[in-house]
């Protein structure tokens, strides 16, 4: 036992030095920063100050505006879709599912960055193909407008994990034992009821799993917005995130950044173990 | 009496000789202080474009002194690596290029130097207002290279198409663009750029306002001051009518609007044509250049936007080399001349206006014009300057955000510099500034 525990030390150290050095180490600088005001080289002692302006600060909190959007729209708008989609792969009736399977992750292979900003050029004024076709039957449209933003985001964000989310819900219907549905077939019900009745309930530890990825998901966004940044006016405090980004890299407020990232740091923190607690409780019911 | 008059007339011939040599300095033939020190190398950070041919005539005048030119990769990343190195206290190179908007943050922060020493006396190879831009007091933390006075750019087939002509005054500019968007929804004669600040301030320097300045150690903030309340309602109520283009400066959709003339004119800086040319590559020969409308044409004004001085730092070995360099790169007749025919700047030196009528062709991509007479005339009328806050990221960036809320009619444009006031002061008190005033 001693041996084996002692050749699983020797695999873990390197990986534990790194994180040592390159997480933990950063996260206590951080957090020792934050104490201190800052104006370019210049740092001077200023105690809870950086924390109250943050906490009292509302572009900080206007900026949970889109997560929250995101959250309470874009994903149940994207499971619902998820669901639906890998229903129809595991319905049997499809002749080849691996290939639909293989185009609906294909947008997930895509890197954030990159489909951040073509999405924002399929968007543009000057290079959308949907406003030209949305012009000849007579509507005008500015999709980067600020009121439109939201939905921009929805769109990028729904492409973009749609796809991912298919394939671990898809995973989970795979795991559903063949019996279940065949004896419900017998039974006289449809593919339809099937589905709706038998499969649909058996995802729900899935799907709650999935919405807490989507909550530290979301609370994080910052690549797609980033992007469109250089399109066109993106709100410095569009995310949290961008918040502490714009803090730190245009204003060179770095300790209040620093200050302002670890709030959001023990919000994500709080709202995940809030979820996972939740979804422990729920997969102890379905247990029993 | 006959030697008398003799003696008169020779008399004032002598004085005359005298008055005229020194009514005319002779830019070209500035004498530059010899460098008597040994050889060294000065690292350079900087990103004008094409600037081999000045660095290779500074080093011919002076052997001893090698030029490592770096190209960090424009402003925002220079900035960065500025004030990494400050702070770190090393990495900083000998000279290196800072707009003037933001020399007083870097002055604050530390990493530039006073040069006054070796340069103070060659003050006058530079327009006051620019020379102002590089001091505080007596005290001299760069030399000036290039500016960028408001011009207005415009197609002139377009305006011909709609019987335009170029507005002399604000007033008959504001006609003309409401006008125009009444005969053509799809055409406008100017845009609102609201990620410019830079260029509203130009604006309202153009009228002799100014919403902050730095004077005797204290920084001056006075957004709402009434030059500036006009300028914002004059060009928010052209929006609200429709009659302006609200734009996101320097983006695909920008471009894409001045090269199919749905902005037919627009104003910007004297640096603008290189990249005119190449932005709207399409309408060559339609374009032309003019002077902005004036407030008060009897007695006309300019602001200035855009614009760079090349600064000494802190942690240079050789200060002395460096302050050389950064003065005869920007000043001697010829580097000058390679600066404005190489790297497209519009150098700020007086020996420039000089070389003007020398160098003034016509320009095919604007129809034929000889643009830089008009260029310069521009810049001639640039009259005073203030200090910049050290913050400009800041104010920027809450431009941005205010200007676009106005523009969707969610705030009035006079509450876009009522909140900037309010938020600019509480932003540089957090920032640790306690030598704000309020007012001008």
């Amino acid at each position: 036992m001693n041996k084996r525990i002692s050749k699983a030390w020797l695999f873990l150290i390197l990986p534990l030095i790194g994180i040592a050095i390159f997480t933990i180490l950063p996260l206590f600088y951080g957090v020792y920063l934050s104490f201190f005001g800052q104006r370019g080289p210049r740092m001077w002692y200023v105690g809870f100050y950086n924390y109250i302006t943050v906490l009292t600060d509302p572009s900080f909190w206007g900026g949970f505006g889109l997560p929250i959007f995101i959250l309470l729209v874009q994903v149940p708008i994207m499971l619902i879709i998820a669901v639906i989609l890998s229903l129809i792969l595991d319905s049997g009736r499809l002749k080849y599912p691996s290939l639909y399977r293989t185009f609906f992750f294909m947008p997930y292979a895509v890197p954030t960055v990159v489909s951040g900003l073509i999405w924002g050029y399929m968007f543009s004024s000057a290079l959308s193909p949907f406003v030209p076709l949305l012009k000849a039957i007579g509507i005008n449209v500015n999709f980067l407008s600020s009121g439109s933003l939201p939905w921009v985001m929805l769109n990028i964000m729904t492409w973009e994990w749609a796809g991912y989310n298919l394939v671990l819900i898809y995973s989970t219907l795979l795991s559903i034992p063949k019996e279940i549905s065949e004896q419900a077939k017998i039974d006289g019900a449809n593919d339809f009821q099937t589905a709706l009745y038998i499969k649909v309930p058996l995802l729900k530890t899935t799907l709650l799993i999935l919405f807490v990825f989507s909550i530290i998901g979301s609370l994080q966004i910052f690549n797609e917005p980033m992007m469109l940044s250089g399109i066109t006016n993106i709100p410095p405090n569009f995310t949290p995130s961008m918040y502490v980004y714009n803090q730190a890299f245009s204003y060179g407020s770095f300790t209040y950044a620093t200050t302002s990232a670890i709030i959001l740091g023990i919000i994500i923190f709080i709202f995940s173990f809030f979820f996972l607690r939740l979804s422990m409780k729920q997969m102890e019911e379905n247990i029993q | 009496m006959k030697k008398i008059q003799v003696l008169v007339v020779v008399a004032f011939v002598v004085l005359s000789i005298v008055a005229f040599s020194q009514a005319s300095v002779n830019y070209a033939n500035v004498v530059f202080p010899k460098y008597t020190g040994g050889p060294v190398t000065l690292t350079v950070w900087s990103w004008v474009p094409n600037i081999q041919k000045s660095i290779d005539l500074f080093e011919q005048a002076y052997p001893n002194i090698k030029i490592n030119y770096v190209n960090v990769g424009g402003a925002a990343p220079t900035y960065s690596k500025l004030l990494s190195s400050t702070t770190s206290g090393a990495g900083l190179p000998d000279v290196t290029q800072i707009e003037y908007t933001f020399l007083p943050q870097f002055i604050d922060y530390g990493t530039v130097m006073d040069i006054s020493k070796w340069v103070s006396q060659y003050k006058d190879l530079f327009p006051t207002w620019a020379w102002e831009s590089v001091s505080r007091g007596n005290k001299v933390y760069g030399i000036p290279q290039d500016g960028g006075a408001l011009v207005y750019f415009y197609r002139k087939d377009i305006f011909d198409k709609y019987g335009l002509t170029v507005p002399k005054t604000w007033d008959e500019f504001a006609q003309e663009a409401i006008d125009i968007h009444s005969k053509d929804p799809n055409v406008y004669i100017a845009d609102l750029e609201e990620n410019y600040f830079m260029l509203f301030d130009a604006l309202v320097w153009q009228d002799g306002g100014t919403m902050f300045n730095y004077k005797n150690g204290n920084y001056y903030i006075d957004f709402t001051n009434p030059i500036a309340m006009k300028l914002i309602n004059f060009w928010g109520n052209l929006v609200d009518k429709g009659a302006v283009l609200p734009t996101f400066a320097w983006s695909t959709d920008w471009y894409n609007f001045l090269a199919t003339g749905k902005i037919a004119g627009f104003i910007s800086g004297a640096w603008m044509p290189t990249f005119l040319t190449s932005i709207a590559e399409s309408s060559s020969g339609s374009w032309r250049v003019a002077l902005l409308p004036q407030w008060n044409p009897e007695e006309p004004q300019n602001g200035n936007v855009g614009g760079s001085a090349f600064c000494v730092t802190t942690q240079s070995k050789h200060p002395e080399a460096a302050a050389l360099f950064a003065l005869w790169i920007n000043s001697e007749s010829n580097s000058v001349k390679d600066l404005y025919t190489e790297s497209q700047l519009w150098p700020v030196a007086n020996v420039f206006s000089d070389e003007i009528n020398e160098l003034d062709t016509p320009n095919a991509f604007f129809g034929g014009q000889k643009i830089m007479s008009t260029l310069n005339q521009a810049s001639q009328q640039v009259k005073f300057y203030f200090g910049w806050l050290p913050v400009m990221n800041y104010v920027q960036s809450e431009f941005q955000t205010q200007v676009t809320n106005a523009a969707n009619k969610k705030e009035s444009w006079e509450d876009v510099l009522t909140n900037m006031q309010s938020k600019v002061i509480t932003f540089m008190k957090t920032q640790g500034y306690n030598n704000i005033i309020v007012g001008q």
